[in-house]
């Protein structure tokens, strides 16, 4: 093989490589530069308009379809582009989205009343058809649509006018309310969907932005939509969310002003951005959880001795300060938050840290030194970060932890399928009622059905508070179901995380949903008063 | 050479139909369900199993493995469980897109590496060779995270000249393309420029002294002749064996540094796409990647062929 | 560049105390060899050694209390260095040495055998090589469960077709040169070939890749252990220890920097022994230091 061959050949591979380079692309559509222009708006300090906003969010949504959720991050998304009947305001009550006027006509009948000429994104006009065809196809079993559960006790939905929709009931439902203000509940076309749309990569709705396009793993861009039927909403001319999913990249994006606000913003770097004096961090503290699962059916979690034990052994405090840096509150009494379930304050301090009663409890059962194999996920930093502090208080009880931690899908396929005793895990209420308990300790509960727990009283109980309007009737069934589940402890509560956003100074109107109701619409009347 | 191109060709044909057969396999046994991933925390098992039909993974493992390699041999790569977007329509820009953050790296590690081990090994145990060991070996023991973590500290706030910024591609900004490139290709030079030093170094220390070389030296050829013409051409050869390898660890490697710098390549496409048991997805990647590093082999294997007349495959 | 024959160049027996007391006489390579044989009783008897438990709280998290530092978790970070000084090497080198041999052994037989044989291992190399590691790391989680024992086998199973493509090329570099043909001709068996004239030939590589694979195992230990595999806490190991100090950048650099300092002084003691030892194993070499 002659020389010039064997160069000629070198040479010909790296220019074939270096092409391949070339054609890397994949670019963002770029908005106008004039929409990031940005007008003062009508009086002295009121909503400037204009300007467009570049949101650092902590995952990359997938899937657009407006019925289904994929994480809290998603719902900012789906809430932008789509609207429901009803919505959180930025005091946490329900008020109307596309209804002007909503609510029981009887125990057994939900009315709501339509906004008149709103208009979807293509331009046609959203009627009555479009909503009960919406509710048809959440509860529709084959969309697997995230509020479909909160709508089992709906029997119909009809429109007997072109602003008019009716619910019948099999039994009263006070959480039907949540559901309807849910963030996966949206309204959509039905002349859309019929066309064949395709509900993962393509957004049609009514809601004041309209979806430009996304580019997985680099942007998603929404602008504003010109005949949004809310008066002069929305003030934005567009959004950009860029996904950031390494915690460290986030915060530094923020902090360098590459975007202008961020969600979940890890306990590790609060105290950082809290003490920035352009930044602002809004947060709760009622809403995420952090709880320790057992399978009650599995020897010698049967024994409700041992896993008093168990819960008597983590010291809640310590789990918060250690794991989460203090960001939150320990949990030692009700799983639901004061700040909607009035009687909570009464249960604080049932579950207090005490080793050398859960050695007792253990001695009592016949477990002392028991070992202990319990599995989490790496995945999510507020679900392992909590795991392992819990260690060191299990310990001195006498127990012996084998801590699993695996990657997210794997570890809810061991939780589902029970391959670990216990499970330490986190997550929130589906919405901000104690009517959200039946998920972790009702019988059909998503989260029960992992620990294999069903207590009759319990069920009857959320059952009979469900149907019941009284409030004070109501806070008394609830104070006796948190009460039977801390006898029954089929999970353990840890810590209320604090979880939050964080942006700079200069946008303006977005609060952080306050009362644990969680939605993402106040998003929708946020404002710039300048670019960063 | 031309029976040998053949012959490696059909071979590369083999490697990645038995690629696409054990990935097609393995991801299926690993736990966990893409009908989850979509459906988020408190899908009820009815509605996982609903959706899971709807994916067609229902069907059995056989019928679903002979649809896979028909359609591939359609050329459709399939569409993703999870957004619904056929694979091909993201898959180029980001193969292309890790390609130029890898090749780039290891364009400047072969130039810098290879001069540096020359250097090193030229200078054998003087204070030069010390200083660029110790060096090389604090580019390799650094955990790539930790360099472009402090990369991002240090350019982001110490001496604000490279502040993170949203993704452009090169046709639509270059100057911005080039600002974000930056950062991600020095994290990933850092550990590969260290390894060819220390691989240059090490195979020409070994040659210098061959006989061949010592032979050369007593014909009186000049010192500068013996290293470039000989001691550093029968070098290269490790050193290109090392590339290929080390091209396969770049590519790794990229998984980290894409997170870090929010690039939107290949292996952040995966990473997604195996959090989420998204299966057309992974097998698309896994055969896009086995086919570039096969191909590099290849490339390596013919360069190693150019260089070293001796060495006859066969 | 026929001259006489080199050689096999396995150290004789008469040359063994020779060997230690000129392994001795190189200050650097001995300095490296002291600091290593010292990280190796440290880490036999990092249990005893620490000072605390390396599960226990012991203070105020984030604060300086201890010798080291106390860590985000409240534990005490010279105790935790130590025991994951003794996760991580024992990891690392149990995989290295995996792959090592049988990485070696691979690259050998397909360079000398050749045909069929380079064929199948060669291109089943290019198999390994281009099948990403995070999802092979995870279908053997799921599958063999997160035992120490198996991420060695990971990290050692990925770590093959480094030694296997080195050896290959050397060897056939090598394999029709004057000294190996002379081996031949003197009757001596393949396996005596390979492993008496071969591989010591092929030594100087293998001993770098040896010494550069080390570190990459302890990083690979880290990005594992994140996915379920390897040290699973409160167990520490240092790439893990790494990881999570990233976290605190900014608020306690030192427990990034602790683990990382340690990662490299170990590294550099194996690379400068390693390059110390292949010298003085190499006979070209002797009498150039």
């Amino acid at each position: 093989m002659a020389v010039i061959s064997r160069r000629g050949f070198l040479a010909g591979s790296v220019a074939t490589l270096g092409a391949s380079a070339l054609t890397a692309c994949g670019s963002p559509e770029t908005l106008p530069l004039s929409m990031q222009e940005i007008r003062p708006g009508e009086g002295s300090g009121g909503p400037n308009r204009g300007g467009v906003l570049y949101f650092g969010l902590s995952t990359d949504p997938a899937n657009l379809d407006p019925h289904l959720t994929s994480g809290s991050a998603s719902d900012y998304l789906r809430q932008l582009a789509y609207n429901g009947l009803v919505q959180y305001n930025g005091a946490g009550e329900i008020v109307g989205d596309l209804a002007s006027e909503f609510g029981w006509a009887d125990e057994l009948t939900y009315k709501v009343k339509l906004h008149p000429g709103v208009g979807f994104h293509d331009g046609s006009t959203m009627t009555a058809d479009d909503v009960v065809f919406s509710f048809r196809r959440m509860m529709d079993k084959a969309t697997a649509a995230a509020s479909a559960p909160l709508l089992d006790q709906v029997a119909s939905v009809e429109a007997p006018d072109a602003t008019t929709v009716v619910f019948r009931f099999k039994q009263p439902d006070v959480a039907f309310p949540f559901a309807l203000a849910a963030p996966t509940t949206n309204i959509v076309s039905r002349k859309w969907i019929e066309s064949g749309a395709n509900t993962k990569t393509q957004v049609m709705g009514t809601g004041p932005f309209r979806f430009v396009e996304r580019i997985p793993g680099v942007s998603t861009t929404y602008v504003r939509f010109e005949n949004y039927f809310e008066d002069g909403l929305p003030y934005l001319n567009g959004i950009v969310f860029q996904p950031m999913g390494d915690d460290y990249a986030r915060v530094t994006a923020l902090r360098t002003a590459t975007v202008d606000m961020i969600d979940y913003v890890p306990a590790t770097h609060v105290g950082v951005i809290s003490e920035n004096p352009r930044l602002r961090f809004v947060s709760d503290k009622t809403f995420g959880f952090g709880f320790v699962g057992f399978v009650t059916s599995r020897r010698p979690f049967n024994d409700v001795r041992v896993r008093r034990a168990i819960a008597m052994s983590i010291n809640r405090q310590s789990v918060l300060d250690t794991a989460l840096l203090g960001h939150g509150k320990p949990m030692d009494g009700a799983l639901m938050s004061e700040t909607f379930a009035p009687y909570a304050p009464q249960l604080a301090g049932s579950m207090p840290y005490d080793p050398e009663q859960a050695r007792f409890l253990l001695k009592q059962a016949g477990q002392e030194g028991l070992t202990l194999p319990v599995v989490t996920t790496s995945s999510y930093s507020v679900i392992a970060r909590p795991a392992q502090a819990m260690l060191p208080g299990l310990r001195a009880a006498g127990l012996n932890v084998n801590l699993t931690q695996q990657e997210w899908l794997t570890f809810r396929s061991s939780v589902s399928t029970k391959v670990f005793p216990v499970h330490s895990w986190g997550t929130a209420p589906k919405f901000g009622d104690p009517a959200s308990l039946g998920d972790f300790i009702g019988s059909t509960g998503a989260f029960a059905k992992y620990l294999d727990f069903a207590d009759d009283k319990i069920d009857e109980l959320l059952t009979q508070a469900r149907r019941s309007s009284d409030q004070s009737l109501r806070n008394e069934i609830y104070l006796d179901i948190e009460k039977r589940a801390l006898e029954l402890v089929p999970m353990t509560y840890t810590i209320r995380r604090e979880q939050g956003e964080a942006h700079y100074n200069h946008v303006k109107g977005y609060e952080h949903p306050p009362k644990g109701a969680w939605t993402a619409t106040a998003l929708r009347r946020t404002w710039m008063e300048k670019t960063a | 050479m031309r029976r040998f191109l053949a012959k490696r060709f059909a071979q590369a044909i083999l490697q990645l139909l038995l690629v696409g057969t054990i990935v097609f396999f393995l991801v299926r046994l690993i736990p966990g369900d893409p009908a989850r991933a979509v459906l988020g925390d408190a899908a009820t098992d009815e509605q996982i199993a609903a959706t899971r039909a709807a994916m067609h993974l229902e069907e059995p493992f056989f019928s679903q493995f002979v649809g896979f390699w028909t359609r591939l041999f359609q050329g459709d790569l399939g569409t993703s469980l999870i957004s619904g977007r056929p694979v091909m329509q993201d898959l180029p820009s980001r193969i292309g897109n890790s390609l130029e953050l890898v090749l780039i790296a290891l364009a400047i590690s072969l130039v810098i590496g290879i001069a540096l081990g020359r250097i090193a090994a030229t200078r054998a145990d003087k204070p030069a060779d010390h200083a660029l060991v110790a060096g090389s070996i604090f580019g390799i023991s650094l955990p790539v995270f930790v360099i472009g973590t402090l990369l991002l500290l240090v350019f982001a706030f110490f001496i604000p000249i490279l502040p993170p910024r949203r993704f452009a591609s090169p046709f639509e900004d270059p100057l911005a393309h080039l600002q974000i490139l930056i950062l991600p290709v020095a994290t990933l030079t850092a550990a590969s420029c260290a390894v060819v030093t220390r691989m240059t170094r090490a195979s020409m220390l070994e040659t210098l002294n061959a006989d061949y070389v010592r032979t050369a030296r007593a014909k009186g050829l000049v010192e500068k002749h013996v290293i470039n013409r000989h001691a550093l051409r029968t070098a290269l050869l490790a050193v290109v064996s090392a590339t290929t390898v080390e091209l396969t660890t770049l590519i790794g490697s990229t998984v980290l540094v894409e997170t870090i710098f929010g690039w939107p390549g290949m292996s952040s496409l995966l990473m997604n796409a195996v959090g989420q048991r998204d299966y057309p997805v992974i097998q698309a990647v896994v055969l896009a990647a086995a086919t570039i590093v096969i191909l590099v082999n290849l490339v390596g294997d013919l360069v190693a062929r150019a260089l070293d007349p001796r060495a006859e495959d066969n | 560049m026929a001259t006489v024959l080199s050689g096999a160049p396995a150290i004789e027996s008469a040359d063994r105390r020779t060997f230690l007391r000129r392994m001795l006489s190189n200050r650097r390579t001995s300095v490296a060899g002291a600091f290593l044989l010292l990280i190796a009783i440290v880490t036999l008897f990092a249990r005893l050694i620490a000072p605390y438990d390396y599960r226990d709280i012991v203070g105020k998290p984030l604060t300086s209390a201890s010798v080291l530092g106390i860590d985000d978790f409240g534990r005490d970070v010279l105790s935790r260095l130590l025991v994951g000084l003794q996760v991580s090497l024992g990891v690392a080198l149990s995989a290295v040495l995996v792959a090592a041999v049988i990485g070696v052994a691979l690259g050998l037989v397909a360079g000398y055998v050749g045909r069929w044989a380079s064929t199948i291992i060669m291109r089943g190399i290019d198999v390994l090589l281009s099948f990403p590691p995070i999802v092979l790391a995870i279908a053997v989680v799921a599958i063999m469960g997160p035992a120490l024992v198996n991420v060695v086998l990971v990290i050692g199973v990925l770590y093959i077709p480094r030694f296997t493509r080195i050896v290959y090329t050397q060897v056939l570099a090598i394999r029709n040169l004057e000294y190996v043909e002379a081996s031949k001709i003197m009757g001596a068996r393949p396996a005596g070939i390979l492993v008496g004239t071969i591989l010591p030939n092929v030594a100087a590589p293998i001993i770098v890749q040896l010494s550069l694979s080390v570190s990459f195992a302890i990083q690979m230990e880290a990005g594992l252990s994140f996915l379920g595999l390897g040290a699973q806490p409160p167990l520490p190991s240092l790439g893990t220890m790494v990881g999570s100090g990233r976290d605190f950048l900014e608020v306690q650099p030192t427990l990034l920097l602790y683990p990382s300092v340690l990662i490299i002084l170990v590294v550099l003691a194996l690379n400068v022994f390693g390059d110390g030892i292949r010298d003085l194993l190499d006979p070209r070499r002797r009498g150039t230091n």
